[in-house]
């Protein structure tokens, strides 16, 4: 005969009463209640997924501007969008609240969002194409030495290249300074 | 009367699986989505010989890779098979995703086969071992010993964690010579995925030393000898190993290696003393953490988590219940034959103490992964015992003061069961983030090293996949302790 567990078990031998059934009750109570919670909170979850509407160019650019570098890599992956393409965009700091066709790279760049900088450069961003040139002396311009060094490490030789126009950035709209 | 009797058994087992079904289909669904991590993962990979150079230098007949995979001067830790697996699926498939698909299917099918193994063993019978079995899952799930063990690719001790549930099953069944065969192979597959293995040892010997029916003499003789020649092969190949080898806890802080080396490598067992009462320190208390006492801490600078406090105070409480179940048991059943109870606590007492042993040189809360199953089967058995001597209390009060108690400690092991699930999707987040904002830097430092460039271009794809993100909001977040 197979020993298992239950056959060390103290055999009980009256019929259960309501003081033998209250504390098995309460020790299942809280593997019942987790399991119920689980089942509601990840049909829920999948439910979410599904009825999700997909991002759209101007989810992207509000991406971009919040710093929620996720959403942006998510509307690049699922959209299949050229990261070096320019998208429209319009803010009141950084470009006074007039719309411009400006990369992504900027944006990030203008928004000082390093990882926002990281998930472009991963993407494809060229940083010789037209709309990218200026990126690292936007950096350079807004002092901040992590991005200009994110964007000379991970651009490889062509961040080498880069003359950057006699240009400073407004504080109103420093983006400006830089579109092309 | 036997037929009503399997007729209950089935029932109870149908409900304990049905009520750990949510707990480990979220598990396994939260590994499955996973991404794999670019640091430790390409590079082991890369040890492995995935995608070599397609132009190999010749060599004299034994791979190079294989040679490199079985010395034990190549590194401080032996882990063959483990980097083996790699190898054989990625000769086997050719395929950078098939290797990375089958590796993934190995490791959640560890740890679901591990929960459905150990509910298959304990076959609750009544409703009291019902709900012993629930707490007993919780158990297994919400020890630091199983949540360090879930991370991808780190499977050497998940792997093993069946397999030492296996050979207790077969410990305890009739002997049979196949079994005996299992045990033994069970045995040199567990060590050649990790050190921690060992412990089957301690656990294989107690059982023959306990009259286990499925611990034969022949069966402990030959792991006694294979051990002994392993320990052998590996102290004779100790070569250039420094005192410590990895970064080591001390009280409330850390030492780098070669701090720990530089103060007490003259005479480090003190240290090593300290490391193995961590690690089972860890494993009865979840308190120290990779030997820092993180909590007491955390406590002392009135920062303390409500998950720590949850850690901290169920582990204590299922301790102390183990240990008045051990004691009740060895004083009932003394001077009698040995019983499946009374193995348990010398198997379980064996593979915390081999657990913590085998941490000598650094403690990790995975490296109590193996003792941890004993641990929960031991939950299980003075859960049982301790719910049914409170039924048989005469005062209502304490029976229902008595069974709130046991509510609490079963519920504080629910949310870490929870939290432990809820670490696997957190730690997800963290890796698809590194993927996503790490890769560029990671080409461009890893310029001309080609063979890992090209895993890590071919494993960008599942790094950038959806993950899926934790399933309660921060406040729960706190309570549940999942940051890993």
């Amino acid at each position: 005969m197979m020993a298992n567990a239950s056959a060390a078990a103290t055999q009980l031998s009256s019929a259960p009463s309501s003081r033998d059934l209250m504390v098995p009750l309460l020790v299942t109570a809280p593997a019942v209640l987790v399991a119920c919670l689980l089942v509601v909170l990840e049909v829920n979850r999948v439910m979410e997924e599904r009825l999700r509407p997909p991002m759209d160019i101007s989810s992207f650019a509000g991406a971009l501007r919040s710093g929620d570098y996720e959403q942006a890599f998510e509307y690049l992956r699922d959209t299949g969008s050229d990261a070096n393409n320019p998208i429209p965009f319009r803010d009141s700091e950084l470009t006074g609240n007039r719309e411009v066709l400006v990369t992504p790279l900027l944006i990030a760049v203008a928004t000082r969002v390093d990882n926002t900088v990281r998930v472009l450069m991963g993407a494809g961003v060229e940083i010789d194409a037209p709309g990218n040139r200026f990126a690292l002396c936007l950096a350079n311009q807004l002092g901040d030495t992590t991005i200009a060094g994110i964007i000379a490490h991970d651009g490889g030789p062509a961040a080498k290249t880069v003359t950057c126009p006699a240009a400073s950035p407004s504080p109103q709209a420093p983006l400006l300074a830089f579109v092309e | 009367m036997e037929a009503e009797s399997r007729r209950q058994g089935r029932f109870w087992t149908t409900a304990a699986l049905i009520t750990a079904a949510p707990l480990l289909i979220s598990l396994c669904r939260a590994m499955w989505t996973a991404p794999y991590p670019i640091s430790e993962t390409v590079g082991l990979m890369e040890l492995a010989g995935v995608m070599p150079d397609p132009n190999p230098a010749p060599h004299d007949g034994v791979d190079p890779v294989l040679r490199n995979i079985f010395s034990p001067t190549a590194r401080s830790w032996y882990r063959p098979f483990f980097h083996l697996t790699w190898y054989v699926l990625w000769h086997a498939t050719g395929s950078l995703s098939a290797t990375l698909l089958l590796f993934r299917v190995l490791e959640v099918a560890s740890v679901a086969s591990l929960i459905l193994l150990l509910l298959w063993w304990l076959r609750p019978k009544s409703f009291m071992d019902y709900a012993a079995a629930t707490v007993a899952v919780a158990v297994l799930l919400g020890t630091p010993g199983l949540r360090e063990n879930l991370e991808i690719p780190m499977l050497m001790t998940l792997v093993a964690m069946p397999m030492v549930m296996i050979v207790w099953m077969l410990l305890e069944r009739p002997h049979v010579p196949w079994h005996s065969a299992v045990i033994v192979l069970l045995t040199l597959i567990a060590i050649g995925y990790k050190e921690q293995g060992l412990v089957l040892f301690p656990v294989i010997v107690a059982a023959w030393w306990t009259r286990a029916p499925g611990a034969s003499r022949v069966a402990t003789a030959t792991v006694a000898v294979l051990v002994l020649a392993y320990l052998a092969f590996r102290f004779s190949t100790t070569g250039a190993w420094q005192p410590f080898e990895q970064d080591v806890g001390l009280g409330f802080g850390g030492l780098s290696a070669g701090d720990a080396s530089s103060r007490f490598g003259a005479f480090p067992y003190w240290m090593y003393l300290y490391n193995a009462s961590s690690t089972v320190g860890n494993i009865l208390f979840s308190e120290p953490t990779w030997g820092v006492f993180r909590i007491l801490r955390d406590i002392r600078d009135a920062k303390v988590a409500t998950w720590q406090i949850n850690e901290l105070a169920s582990s204590a409480m299922l301790t102390a219940l183990v240990i008045w179940w051990s004691v009740r048991t060895w004083k009932r059943e003394a001077g009698t034959p040995w019983s499946v109870e009374t193995r348990l606590v010398v198997a379980t007492v064996s593979a915390i103490a081999s657990s913590g042993a085998l941490g000598f040189n650094y403690s990790r809360d995975r490296m109590g992964g193996m003792a941890v199953v004993f641990l929960a089967i031991a939950a299980y058995f003075a859960v049982r015992a301790a719910g049914e001597r409170i039924a048989l209390h005469t005062s209502p009060v304490r029976t229902t003061a008595a069974a709130l108690c046991l509510m609490i400690l079963a519920g504080a092991w629910q949310i870490r069961a929870m939290g432990t699930i809820d670490s696997v999707r957190l730690r997800a987040v963290k890796v698809h983030r590194n993927w996503i904002a790490g890769l560029q830097q990671r080409r461009v430092d890893y310029d001309g090293h080609t063979q890992y460039l090209r895993i890590l271009n071919g494993m960008a794809q599942q790094g950038f996949e959806p993950v899926a993100a934790s399933l309660y909001p921060d406040w729960a977040q706190t309570i549940l302790g999942g940051e890993p």
